[in-house]
């Protein structure tokens, strides 16, 4: 006879309270419009559902729908057959620009730099010619010097200015160095735990180095991460990002 | 108990008030906590369920009666005489029958199925809940849901713009 295995201690059934169990409701509900539904309906539901915890679990189980990609500018709905392409009507002529809502300083425009994961990357700057007088390496830099960037969550009206470049990392990039400048938005973590709802800014600059006693300039691949590693989350966010849209190209970031 | 057939385990279940209820083992073991208990050899012969009152415990019993796997010599002649896709359909009516309850008793049973770990209830208590998010208006969730609206104007107002693409 077989020795009797010792047996796992038995889970000790837990009593849910009232607010647990809406949570556990909540989690079932099959849309997110739902779920902003709900939230609409009293204070406590709202505090149940704008809970960090609860939004990450409801994310795992329910992954945002692509209702769409931004190219150019130009927002292009899912169309039927797509699974989305009822939700996505909703979104017609939807304002994508974030100008509506984010704060206008005289003398400064906001511009989309990129798009991912239903977010917007807004770069503010004083408005100037490019490439006028100064020449396009020159607006380059002192864009890099002066913007402020946003990350902007469009469809629920909501963003987060980020914090300046630290002095010692823009100190790395010379003016008659810089030759690339790239901003993009990335994934938060690459955690398998991540939380759904952080991202980062990354910023890469491509600088070349002026060798002494040569003619030529040597390129030195990307080096220079301004904003490294920064996981940012949308504080005040309540659902974002619902919905999910590229803005195609800026995929080859990420590759 | 010598009413009983021969060979079906029965299980006391008792309700804090005080009541008692004698199930069979296989009706009791649809709750896999009750189940877990009995397999681990924690259980008595009379197994004490708290929190659970004995008017929300004798429905649950009902439920469990009811959605029990049917086995044994009755089991095998109903199944016999009853297509499955029939039988399923009994069922369907039966609980939606069953579920036209108040919405205290609704989340007691809600409360009772988590507890007990019963998924088949679960389901059908959470469900109602869930349709009624998903198909009505604001005014109909909260009247549903007894909860008020107690955002101020302006507030509901930012909420409503806000999400405004989850209300076309």
């Amino acid at each position: 006879m077989a020795l009797p295995q010792p047996a796992p201690p038995p889970e000790t059934p837990i009593f849910r309270t009232p607010d647990e169990l809406l949570h556990d409701i909540f989690l079932r509900l099959p849309a997110a419009a739902d779920l902003a539904r709900a939230s609409a309906a009293c204070r406590s539901f709202r505090r149940l559902i704008a809970d960090h915890a609860f939004l990450h679990r409801y994310r795992a189980l329910h992954p945002p729908p692509l209702i769409g990609v931004v190219r150019n500018g130009t927002f292009i709905q899912a169309q039927p057959p797509h699974p989305s392409a009822v939700a996505a009507r909703a979104f017609a002529g939807f304002d994508f620009s974030c100008s509506s809502f984010l704060p206008s300083t005289a003398g400064r425009t906001w511009r989309r730099i990129d798009f991912f994961d239903g977010r917007a990357l807004i770069a503010g700057a004083p408005v100037q010619e490019e490439n006028s007088v100064l020449g396009g390496r020159h607006f380059r830099y002192h864009n890099f010097l002066v913007r402020d960037l946003a990350v902007c969550d469009p469809v629920h009206r909501r963003y987060t200015l980020l914090p300046a470049v630290p002095g010692d990392l823009k100190a790395l990039v010379r003016e008659n160095e810089l030759f690339e400048l790239e901003t993009f938005l990335a994934p938060g973590d690459d955690d398998d735990d991540e939380d759904p709802l952080s991202f980062r800014v990354m910023c890469l600059v491509q600088c070349r180095l002026n060798i002494p006693g040569q003619n030529v300039f040597n390129l030195v691949p990307y080096v220079v991460v301004p904003y490294p590693f920064l996981i940012y989350t949308l504080s005040a966010s309540l659902l974002s990002p619902l919905h999910l849209l590229y803005q195609a190209p800026q995929l080859l970031h990420l590759l | 108990m010598a009413t009983r057939e021969a060979g079906k385990k029965m299980i006391m279940l008792k309700s804090p008030d005080g009541m008692e209820f004698e199930v069979e083992e296989a009706v009791a073991m649809e709750s896999q906590t009750i189940r877990k208990m009995i397999e681990d050899d924690c259980a008595d012969t009379a197994i004490l369920i708290p929190n659970i009152n004995s008017k929300i415990l004798s429905r649950v019993i009902e439920y469990c009666n009811k959605h029990v796997p049917t086995t044994g010599a009755t089991g095998a002649a109903a199944s016999d005489t009853v297509a499955p896709a029939a039988l399923a359909e009994d069922l369907k009516i039966w609980d939606a029958e069953f579920i036209k309850v108040n919405r205290a008793t609704r989340f007691n049973l809600i409360q009772a199925a988590s507890y007990l770990n019963i998924k088949g209830l679960l389901d059908l208590t959470s469900q109602t809940t869930i349709d009624t998010i998903s198909d009505n208006s604001l005014e109909e969730i909260r009247s549903f849901l007894s909860t008020k609206n107690d955002y101020l104007p302006e507030e509901e107002q930012t909420i409503r713009r806000e999400n405004q693409w989850a209300f076309q």
